[in-house]
Formats: structure tokens, C-alpha cells, sequence
């Protein structure tokens, strides 16, 4: 069933609107981030959701509840913030309570159910410290177990890692969806490391400009990109600007010489295209090797060594460079600035974009 | 062995050397606050304990107990309760209503700047404004009077009495408060709010559980900082009344112009008195605000 | 944020605004009505053609400028050289420079008074000039926390230290570093220290009366005594004159480097002629 259904939202500030016909059903227990680079208004979708914001037009449906009109505090919802918005004057206990306090939980079920919370987050024996003794991480799983303590039908998360050093960021988001798949609390989560966004999802809904450009699986996201700015954004892209040939066997020209894609195309002969591809999809290729789909030769220019892989730019055609990663394998040779090689891609890995 | 004796000399001379030198460029600061700041304080500080020979008493700092100077004190502290208590509350309010209650920004910036001033605006000229409004014949007391009918003066209020000082003083306390409240305000971040609203906690909860409890100790801290500014007013005091309103730092005044207290050494105890009650406020208030600053991080 | 500004707290503005403003317009309406049935400006013009106005405003400028003077001259220096070499004493610099806070004026000329009365090894009261300097050195003292303050805070936004070392691995001398790197840079700094200092120092009432200076101070007291419609013109005054000097101090300490304080009239550049 849905639990959490957002339709036709739309939000304007005076002249300027930052959420446009924003559409979205969440499952129950359902993972969700909202991916998009700052501005595109995934924030204000998220605050709207918690009720801070007031949207201009659409709806908001929380297990079949119209919550649009309702005030924060009566839509039953659990939020983290990316500043922790610890209360600097409670102990770690008193603000995992104080959700339950607010709406007159009896006091030994706040005591069970604090300890059940700060456990779960490996926080046991922190009880009496004070926000101000506790790091960064640590600040934010308290945040985490104040927001869940309540038994929310929604956790709202607003960029609650971005301020976190790397490691602690990547040990924390693991153990946030682990204790949300435990618990199968509905999560919508606000961020714009799109690492983050594919590592935890169910689904990534990737924002633009107030609009939903693509909603889907990680995977879908990253292999199939529904349009150009959702190619772009995610992941690194070669380009390379085409013009199409033949649309039934998809024949485009480049400047690196004809390419097949091996597919139908539903556009018009002579129409200019781009193709895109990642980099970890060109493959740098000894002579031996068979070739692959397509082929071309081209110089290396730079060599970035990057522990699992070697990302290399590789000038093609005099004029275009592309980016090449490759894994890096002890005992292995990979080329030197400079060396002609042979770059091969299979066609199904080259997409389309208009 | 005969390079390690033959070293330290100088390395000892050199090190004699740049102390000495590092040290005499803080001597003129140094010597300035002993003999115009420190000194003449220890003097009046020594003279409270002891007797006009010389010789070692406390009966000054008993004399503090005596009717004039004990209703002295109790005038002064009472005025300085009064007028930091109303101050604060005051200060308290337009802030909230300045930085929480939507304020247009113009406004906001417009009342910080004229606060700036206002808080330096004490002294003589804010007697002659406020005797200008709430005189006998000031321009709020002739309105009162005339449009409806209330008179002031025929009802016991005074501009020249404790309740008119502290109306008065209220004009640079207000704003002092508005300007040193106004960061632990603006430290009410959005964000607790946003939580406590996101965890069921209606905006009397938010307040009696966070937010009055965070802005407490920078209150108080605030609180005693008006207090200790009300406490040593003079010339306001001096401008409306003449001499006739005995708080401690008038009866100080008069005691340096004629020792009416016949008794130098009273005098000084007096003054000790008042260091005492200074030194006092400011030490909680710094205390207080190093406690709220902990919260601030 | 609420978006509105909602009642309750447009209430407390607008008693706020009120009680402001009624008392500067009070006292600006009881100056204009010296002449009996007509509003003029006559008492402004009596208190200018006074002479005893314009000695006393004299002689308090004069004062306060020589406190801004030696009060730079004892702060700044200091203050530079405790952040760099002795940064040990630097609470202790704090803490005394803190002290006039705590210390009534009225208590502080009162010992001054005793330490350099007559009976004195340095009787400074018991001659004019001698009086004047305890006065001058009275409001040093008084405006030495607001000036350290400044000076301190000017030099702690500049990272004197940093600044210092790299001008020294330049190769310039201690005395050139100070004159053309150190004091630009916290000159900001000192003039908004010098403003403060002038506002406090102007019409300050119990170091001057009690010391038996004819300086502005006193003069109002007597003049509020004296007369009716001249003190609140007094008023009016003041507080524009204070006006003036904290809006003098917010530009220069929003001055940015190279920026002239009043805008420069631009001119055309004239084009070589070809």
C-alpha cells in the first residue's frame, strides 16, 4: 500500500517557484531520496512533507490522511537535520524523550523505550551526557534515535550527513538503513551526493529545477538515464556530439568515425545527437585482444592513480578527450602517459541523448 | 665537556637579554594602570580599613550599617533591581518581537543602530529630555492632563522620584539589553524549533522545554550587567533630582565634595561597597554568559 | 520563519518606537518655545551666543581629544605587542583594561583624588594644568575598555601574527612593519575606539565636577538648574551629535581597505589625445 503520496505539489516564494508538479508515492517501508544539486528544491519538498512549508497547490497524504492543512506537530513524523538541532539543554536522554514526553507518555514507558532507542544506535551508557560532549556522529545518532523514539509513520531526513567527516559519513549511512529496514519505518531522504543516494535507496528520485526529471531503482538511474541532466548529473560522462545516418540500424557519424548502435533510433536522418558513455565502460585493449562492439585509437594525456582504479584522458581524434577508468590490479601493466592505445566499447553501453 | 661549559654563558646571557627586552615593551601599559587605575583603587580600598591614624579597623565597614548609608545602599540596589528588572523585560521583548516575530529587516537594523546610540545617550541631556516629557509641564504630562483628564502629578508619580529614575533610566537600559541579548536570541536556531514542532511539541512546550531554559543564563547574566550599569549612574541622577536623591554614588559624590560623613575613611569604606556590589554582578554575569556561550557551540 | 509579523509583536515595537521617540520629540517641541506664542529657534541661539557654552564645549573637546590621543598612543601598542611576544599576559591585559567596567568613575576620581591630592608625592590637583592631566588621564582610564576592545578585536580579525612573520620573511624591519602594515590595518579599529571614547568623554559629568573642571559636563547640570528652555535644546543636541559620531563609527567599521569614507566626485578621465 502507499503510504506517503505527494500530488501535484507546487510551491512559489513571491515570483519564484522552486517546486513545480511534483509527483510522488512511496511504499510502506520504502527508502526514498530526493537527489538534485542545491536549489532544485528537493529541500522545500521534503519541509512541506514535515509541514513547515505551506505548499501553494497539491496534496500531501500520509496513510491515507489528508495532511496538507496540519501542523507539524500533529502529522506524526520523525525528522533529522543536517546541523544535528540537538536541544543543547536536555541530556541525550531528555531529547530522545522529549517526543514522548510532549504527547504525555507514561514515564516508565519513556524509560524502556529511550534505552531500546539509545541501544540501537550504540549509544547505551551516553544517557546523562549533554549534546556538547558528544562528536559530530555521535550527536547525529542521538538525533536519529529522538526522531524514531516516537514511532513516526514518516522519518523525514534533511542532508543529515553532509556535515560529518567521510568515514563517519559512510559508517552512519549504513547503519541509518540498516535500523530502518529493522524497524520498516518509510524514509524520504533529502541529499546531494548521489553516492549517498544510490548506496541507501530503494528508489532515487533525481530533481531539476522544481521538477522530477527521473524517479526509479539506483541501477535505472545510473544505466538508464531518462534525460540528459539526469546522465550528467550522476556519475562522470563522456559526450561525444553525432549526427545520425541511418535510423534502423542506428548509424550515427562523430568525429571519431561512423559508430553503431545496434538499434533503431526514432528520429529523422541528419539529425544531430550526442552520445554518452561512462567511463569504466571504454576499455583500454592490448593488440591481442578481439575487438569489441566499436573501436577507435586514441593518445593518453593524463594518468590519475586512485587506489582501486586508474582514471586516464585519452585525446581522440586530435581535438576530443574522453575519460577512461580502469581497475587496477596488482601485478598488472596499464599504459603510460603518452602510449597510443586501442580503446574498445561495447554499442548497448553508448546512450542517446537528444 | 669543555663546549658545553663554554656555551652556556652565553646562551644564558642571550636568553637574559630578549626576556628583558620582550617584557619592557608592556611596562608603559602596566605602569599607567598601576598609578591611575590600580593604585588610587588599593587607596581607597587600604583607607576602608583603617582608622583616620592609620591603624587597622573595620568599624568603617560596620559603619556601612549605619541608617544613612544602609538606606543609602538599599535606595540604590532597590533602583538598580527595578530598573534592570523592567530593562530586561523590556530589552527581552522588542528583541523577540524584532528577531522571532518578523520583523521587517529595515526595521530590525534601523532600532539595532538607534540602540547603539541610545545605550550612549545617558547622562545630563537624557534628564533634560525625559523632564521635557514627564515634567510638571512636560509634553506627555500636559496630554495626560489636558485630552484626558488624568493628572499625573495630583497622583503621586514624580519624574524626581524612584519610580520617574527608573522610567528614565529604562531609555539607555532597554537598548543595552536589546544589544547584548540580541546574539543569544539569534542562537535560537530555527532548527530546535523545526525538531521539537517535527516531534509533537506545541509552541508553549518548545518554549517552557528549550527555549526559555537556553536563554536563561544569558538573561540573568544580562540582567546583573544592567543592573551593575543602573548601579553607577550618577549624572542622570544628579540632572533630575540635584543631590537630593540619596543613592550611594551621590551620597558618594557629596561625601568627596564636603565629607559630610565626617569621616574620610567611611568614604572609602563606601566606595568598597560599591567595587563589592560591581565586582559581584559582573563576575556571575560573566560567569553566567560563559555557561550560555557553552551551549552555543 | 513566520512570514507575517504578527500582532503581539507589532505591539511591543510600536511601545518600543513610542517610548523612543516621545521623549526627543517632547524635548524638541519644549526647545522651540522659548518665545511666548510662536515656535523658535531662540533657544538654540541663546545657548550658542552663550560664552561659557562655547569655553565649556571647547575645553571638553580638547579634553576628550588629548584622552583619544594618549589613550591610542598606551593601547595600541600594547595590545600589538602582547598578541605577539607575550601572549602569556594577555588575560592579565584583558582583565585590567576590563577594570574601569567595575570601577565607578565617581570611586575612581575619588581615589585619584586622595592619591594625588596636595599631601601627595605627586600633587597633581593643586594646579591647573596638573588638574587638567588628571582629568585627561580620568577618561583614558574610563574609555580604556571600549578603546582595548576595539584595538584587539581589529587585531585578532587581521592575524597580526601571520602578518607580522610574513613581512619580516620579506625583509622588512620591525619598525616599517608596524608603520606601513600593522597600523593601516587596525587604523579602522582605532578611529571607531576614538568615536566611542569622544561620546563618553564629551559630556561626562562626575570626573569633571568633582575635579573642578569647567568642561560640558558640569556646565549642563548648571544650565538645567538655571534655565528651562536651553537644556533641552541641550538635548537635542547631544543626541544628534551622538547620532553623528556612532554613524561616523559604523562607516569607518564597515570601511573597507582602500575605500574612501564620503564618495569621491568622479571626474573624467581626459583620453590622450591622438
Amino acid at each position: 500500500m502507499s503510504l506517503l503520496t505527494v500530488r501535484s505539489l507546487v510551491k512559489s516564494f513571491g515570483t519564484n517557484t522552486v517546486v513545480k508538479d511534483f509527483n510522488l508515492t512511496m511504499r510502506d517501508s520504502e527508502f526514498i531520496s530526493l537527489l538534485g544539486p542545491s536549489g532544485c528544491g528537493k529541500t522545500t519538498v521534503l519541509r512541506m512533507v514535515a509541514g513547515f512549508e505551506k505548499p501553494s497547490t497539491g496534496a500531501i497524504e500520509i496513510d491515507g490522511q489528508n495532511v496538507t492543512n496540519l501542523r507539524p506537530n500533529q502529522r506524526k513524523i520523525g525528522m533529522m537535520f543536517q546541523s544535528y538541532a540537538l536541544f543543547p539543554n536536555l541530556t541525550v536522554t531528555g531529547n530522545v524523550a522529549f517526543g514522548l514526553k510532549v504527547t504525555g507518555t507514561p514515564s516508565d514507558e519513556i524509560t524502556r523505550r529511550v534505552d531500546e532507542m539509545l541501544s540501537m544506535v550504540g549509544l547505551s551508557g551516553f544517557g546523562s551526557r549533554y549534546p556538547y560532549q558528544l562528536s559530530g556522529g555521535q550527536q547525529q545518532r542521538v538525533a536519529l534515535a529522538r526522531a524514531i523514539a516516537p514511532r513516526p509513520r514518516v522519518l523525514l531526513l534533511d542532508e543529515p550527513l553532509s556535515a560529518l567527516d567521510a568515514k563517519i559519513r559512510v559508517a552512519l549511512r549504513s547503519e541509518i538503513r540498516a535500523i530502518q529496514r529493522e524497524l520498516g519505518i518509510t524514509t524520504l531522504f533529502v541529499t546531494h551526493d548521489q553516492e549517498e543516494a544510490m548506496a541507501m535507496s530503494d528508489r532515487v528520485v533525481v530533481m531539476n529545477g522544481g521538477r522530477a526529471e527521473q524517479v526509479g531503482t539506483p541501477d535505472e538511474i545510473y544505466n538508464l538515464p531518462a534525460s540528459r541532466f539526469v546522465a550528467e548529473f550522476i556519475g562522470a560522462l563522456n559526450l561525444l556530439p553525432a549526427t545520425l545516418r541511418d535510423p534502423a540500424t542506428g548509424h550515427v557519424e562523430t568525429a571519431i568515425g561512423m559508430i553503431s548502435l545496434g538499434r533503431t533510433i526514432n528520429q529523422s536522418v541528419g539529425s544531430a545527437v550526442t552520445l554518452a558513455f561512462r567511463p569504466e565502460s571504454l576499455r583500454l585493449m592490448s593488440l591481442s585482444e578481439p575487438t569489441l562492439g566499436q573501436e577507435f585509437v586514441g593518445r593518453l594525456v593524463t594518468r590519475e592513480f586512485l587506489g582501486a582504479i586508474v582514471r586516464f584522458r585519452a585525446e581522440v581524434a586530435g581535438h576530443l578527450t574522453l575519460g577512461i577508468d580502469c581497475f587496477n590490479r596488482a601485478g598488472g601493466t596499464l599504459p603510460q602517459v603518452g602510449d597510443e592505445v586501442r580503446l574498445g566499447i561495447h554499442s548497448e553501453e553508448i546512450l542517446l541523448l537528444q | 665537556m669543555p663546549d658545553v661549559i663554554d656555551q652556556r654563558p652565553s646562551t644564558r646571557f642571550g636568553a637574559l637579554r630578549t626576556f628583558r627586552w620582550t617584557w619592557l615593551g608592556a611596562v608603559p601599559f602596566f605602569a599607567f594602570s598601576v598609578l591611575f587605575l590600580i593604585a588610587p583603587v588599593s587607596y581607597l580600598v587600604v583607607g576602608a580599613f583603617q582608622t583616620p591614624e592609620g591603624g587597622f579597623t573595620f568599624d568603617n565597614m560596620i559603619g556601612l550599617a549605619s541608617p544613612i548609608i544602609a538606606a543609602s545602599y538599599w535606595l540604590s540596589i532597590r533602583l538598580s533591581l527595578a530598573s534592570a528588572a523592567i530593562g530586561t523585560v523590556a530589552g527581552l521583548l522588542l528583541a523577540h518581537a524584532l528577531i522571532l516575530g518578523g520583523a521587517p529587516v529595515w526595521l530590525r537594523r534601523a532600532l539595532m543602530t538607534f540602540s547603539g546610540v541610545a545605550s550612549n545617550f545617558a547622562g545630563v541631556p537624557l534628564a533634560f529630555a525625559f523632564i521635557a516629557t514627564l515634567g510638571r509641564l512636560g509634553l506627555v504630562t500636559l496630554i495626560l492632563r489636558d485630552v484626558f483628564g488624568l493628572n499625573l502629578y495630583g497622583s503621586g508619580f514624580s519624574l524626581f522620584s524612584f519610580w520617574g529614575l527608573a522610567i528614565t533610566y529604562l531609555y539607555f537600559q532597554m537598548p543595552l539589553m536589546l544589544l547584548v541579548i540580541t546574539p543569544a536570541v539569534e542562537g535560537l536556531k530555527t532548527e530546535w524549533r523545526e525538531a521539537a514542532e517535527s516531534l509533537g511539541a506545541s509552541d508553549g512546550q518548545y518554549w517552557r522545554m528549550v527555549g526559555a531554559p537556553v536563554l536563561t543564563p544569558s538573561v540573568l547574566g544580562c540582567f546583573l550587567l544592567l543592573f551593575a550599569n543602573a548601579l553607577g549612574t550618577l549624572a542622570t541622577v544628579i540632572a533630575l533630582t540635584g543631590s537630593n536623591f540619596s543613592v550611594v554614588p551621590i551620597l558618594l559624590f557629596q561625601q568627596i565634595r564636603g565629607n559630610v560623613l565626617y569621616n574620610p575613611n567611611l568614604g572609602y569604606a563606601l566606595a568598597l561597597g560599591m567595587i563589592l556590589i560591581m565586582s559581584v554582578s559582573n563576575l556571575l554575569y560573566l560567569i553566567l554568559r560563559q555557561r550560555a556561550e557553552r551551549w552555543q557551540k | 520563519m513566520r512570514g507575517r509579523f504578527a500582532i503581539g509583536p507589532t505591539l511591543i515595537t510600536v511601545a518600543a518606537l513610542l517610548y523612543f521617540f516621545v521623549p526627543l520629540y517632547a524635548a524638541f517641541q519644549f526647545s522651540l518655545q522659548m518665545k511666548r506664542g510662536t515656535l523658535s529657534f531662540a533657544a538654540y541661539g541663546s545657548v550658542f551666543q552663550d560664552g561659557v557654552f562655547i569655553n565649556a564645549v571647547t575645553f571638553s573637546i580638547m579634553a576628550s581629544a588629548a584622552a583619544i590621543i594618549l589613550g591610542a598612543i598606551l593601547v595600541v601598542p600594547t595590545a600589538y605587542w602582547v598578541r605577539l611576544r607575550l601572549p602569556k599576559l594577555r588575560p592579565l591585559v584583558e582583565f585590567i583594561s576590563l577594570l574601569p567596567l567595575i570601577i565607578p568613575p565617581v570611586v575612581l576620581v575619588f581615589g585619584q583624588i586622595r592619591m594625588f591630592g596636595s599631601s601627595s608625592y605627586l600633587p597633581l590637583t593643586t594646579s591647573d594644568w596638573g588638574t587638567n592631566v588628571l582629568l585627561v588621564i580620568g577618561y583614558v582610564v574610563l574609555s580604556m575598555p571600549y578603546m582595548f576592545r576595539a584595538v584587539d578585536n581589529g587585531m585578532a580579525a587581521i592575524d597580526i601574527a601571520t602578518l607580522t612573520e610574513a613581512a619580516e620573511s620579506l625583509g622588512a624591519s620591525r619598525f616599517r612593519i608596524v608603520t606601513t602594515i600593522i597600523f593601516p590595518n587596525i587604523r579602522v579599529a582605532v578611529v571607531s575606539g576614538a568615536f566611542l571614547t569622544f561620546s563618553i568623554c564629551l559630556g561626562e559629568f562626575a570626573i569633571a565636577s568633582l575635579l573642578n573642571r569647567p568642561a560640558f559636563g558640569p556646565y549642563m547640570v548648571q544650565l538645567g538648574q538655571d534655565r528651562a528652555y536651553e537644556p533641552a535644546a541641550l538635548a537635542i543636541m547631544s543626541f544628534a551629535l551622538t547620532w553623528v559620531l556612532m554613524a561616523l563609527m559604523q562607516a569607518f567599521a564597515h570601511m573597507k581597505p582602500g575605500q574612501k569614507l564620503f564618495f569621491r566626485i568622479p571626474f573624467k578621465k581626459k583620453s590622450p589625445t591622438p
